[in-house]
């Protein structure tokens, strides 16, 4: 018996150092892919003005916008959240509209990748066309450092932070456009996002947060761009 | 006894490590895929969407400001864009295969303008996402059609239209399972009744057919 309870012992607290190794693990905890210097940038602002409508299973403390928007709680669909926003170039100039359905990843595993989920915008400017845009991002650093000590412990909230959670799937770690109609019909290109926390308490949840989606198209091909010409 | 407290610890230690990788955190109910083989070869799947149901959203964006986007020069054969924008209608819906479970959600995004240009965005979550773009129902033409059965805004309705889409929507995007297929997606709609508040009652048949791209 005396030897049982010291191995278990011994488990335990391997367990826990485990768990601090996980929590802390530089693997899972870093930023991703920033904003390329010749992307154009769609910001939005969450809740408002930006966001026209935002339905999930009521995870994470979110607001349901509008209130009585039907939840997706389906076994099919359980953990997705869609959100509808307005994008512009600032707050309050919204030059596309966006439905964003994001999915948490099959592939998320808290020692090698993080907490994964895949994004998939469809964004729409009238009268140009539309853009099939998508990206893999890592929320755990938005969890480890945010939603996990306030929201949860109820820790005092450090202030304004950054989060670039885009780490896939295209190219250097980048998100990527992948189709597109209209007057961008046949463009591929990158794409990632950031986000800038700047209130988040354990009562309100997201109170503040500026968005922005970034897309860089790839050059034209020399003859495409001299015909475009 | 020394020993067995380390053993102890490493077992814990790697044992919560493995855990952490083999877990499978996220997972979704996978329903079989009701699809069938089509003659000329490929894959048919329909989705449905039942109305007033599955509607998540609804609305039409008319209050963006335009302007141009990314500095983008259209490539040889692109449609050049419209001096003057048509709103776009904007549609979420759950979407269901053929036995009716819940496997998805759908985004549709449509000019207003009659034939418009639609784009829609399918995500399985189980299965991967599709994107397609095409000509797709403006709800003017359904409105209209509606009229011409004898209804009357602001009362209700019942009875049958059935309203193909007026053209096939091509996939321009597929990821995982769908990765690498050539989809089609043809629209019906079947409108069985319509609310005091305009709301749609009936279902969207969502006919897709998928093949090999080469």
């Amino acid at each position: 018996m005396k030897y049982l309870v010291v191995w278990f012992l011994g488990a335990v607290l391997g367990a826990v150092a485990a768990a601090a190794a996980l929590y802390y693990n530089p693997l899972t905890s870093g930023a991703g892919r920033g904003r390329a210097s010749d992307a154009d940038t769609l910001a939005y602002r969450f809740p408002e003005p930006s966001v026209v409508a935002l339905s999930h299973a009521e995870q994470l403390g979110l607001p349901s916008i509008p209130d009585d928007v039907p939840l997706l709680w389906e076994s099919g669909i359980a953990g997705t959240m869609l959100g509808v926003v307005n994008l512009g170039a600032d707050a309050g100039a919204a030059r596309a509209i966006a439905s964003r359905i994001s999915v948490p990843s099959m592939r998320t595993n808290l020692l090698l990748e993080g907490v994964l989920v895949d994004d998939y915008w469809l964004v729409t400017m009238p009268g140009q066309g539309s853009l099939f845009v998508e990206t893999e991002g890592n929320y755990w650093p938005l969890l480890k450092d945010t939603i996990i000590p306030v929201g949860f412990l109820k820790r005092p909230w450090a202030g304004t932070a950054e989060y670039r959670p885009t780490r896939g799937p295209g190219p250097g770690r980048s998100g990527e456009l992948v189709g597109a109609t209209g007057r961008f019909a046949g463009r591929t290109g990158g794409a990632s996002e950031s986000l800038v926390l700047e209130r988040y308490s354990a009562e309100g949840g997201f109170e503040s947060l500026r968005g922005e989606l970034s897309i860089a198209l790839d050059p034209l091909p020399v003859d495409e761009a001299a015909a475009a010409e | 006894m020394k020993r067995l407290f380390v053993f102890g610890l490493v077992v814990g230690f790697a044992g919560t490590l493995a855990g952490a990788y083999l877990f499978p955190w996220v997972s979704y109910t996978r329903y079989p895929s009701e699809t069938s083989v089509v003659a000329n070869g490929g894959r048919a799947e329909q989705f449905v969407i039942r109305l007033p149901a599955d509607r998540i959203e609804s609305h039409v964006a008319t209050d963006l400001a335009g302007g141009t986007m990314l500095g983008a020069a259209p490539l040889e054969g692109a449609t050049p864009p419209s001096a003057e924008p048509a709103p776009a209608q904007v549609d979420h819906y759950k979407l269901r295969d053929r036995a009716g479970n819940v496997v998805g959600i759908a985004a549709r995004h449509a000019v207003t303008q009659d034939p418009g240009a639609t784009a829609w965005l399918l995500a399985v979550p189980s299965r991967g996402a599709l994107m397609l773009a095409g000509t797709g129902q403006s709800a003017a033409a359904i409105e209209a059609m509606l009229v011409e059965r004898g209804w009357t805004r602001g009362e209700t309705w019942t009875g049958e239209l059935v309203v193909p889409g007026p053209g096939a929507a091509g996939s321009v995007a597929a990821t995982r399972e769908f990765a690498g297929l050539e989809v089609e997606l043809a629209e019906l709609w079947t409108i069985t009744g319509v609310e005091a508040d305009g709301e749609l009652r009936g279902t969207i048949e969502l006919n897709t057919v998928g093949r090999r791209g080469t």
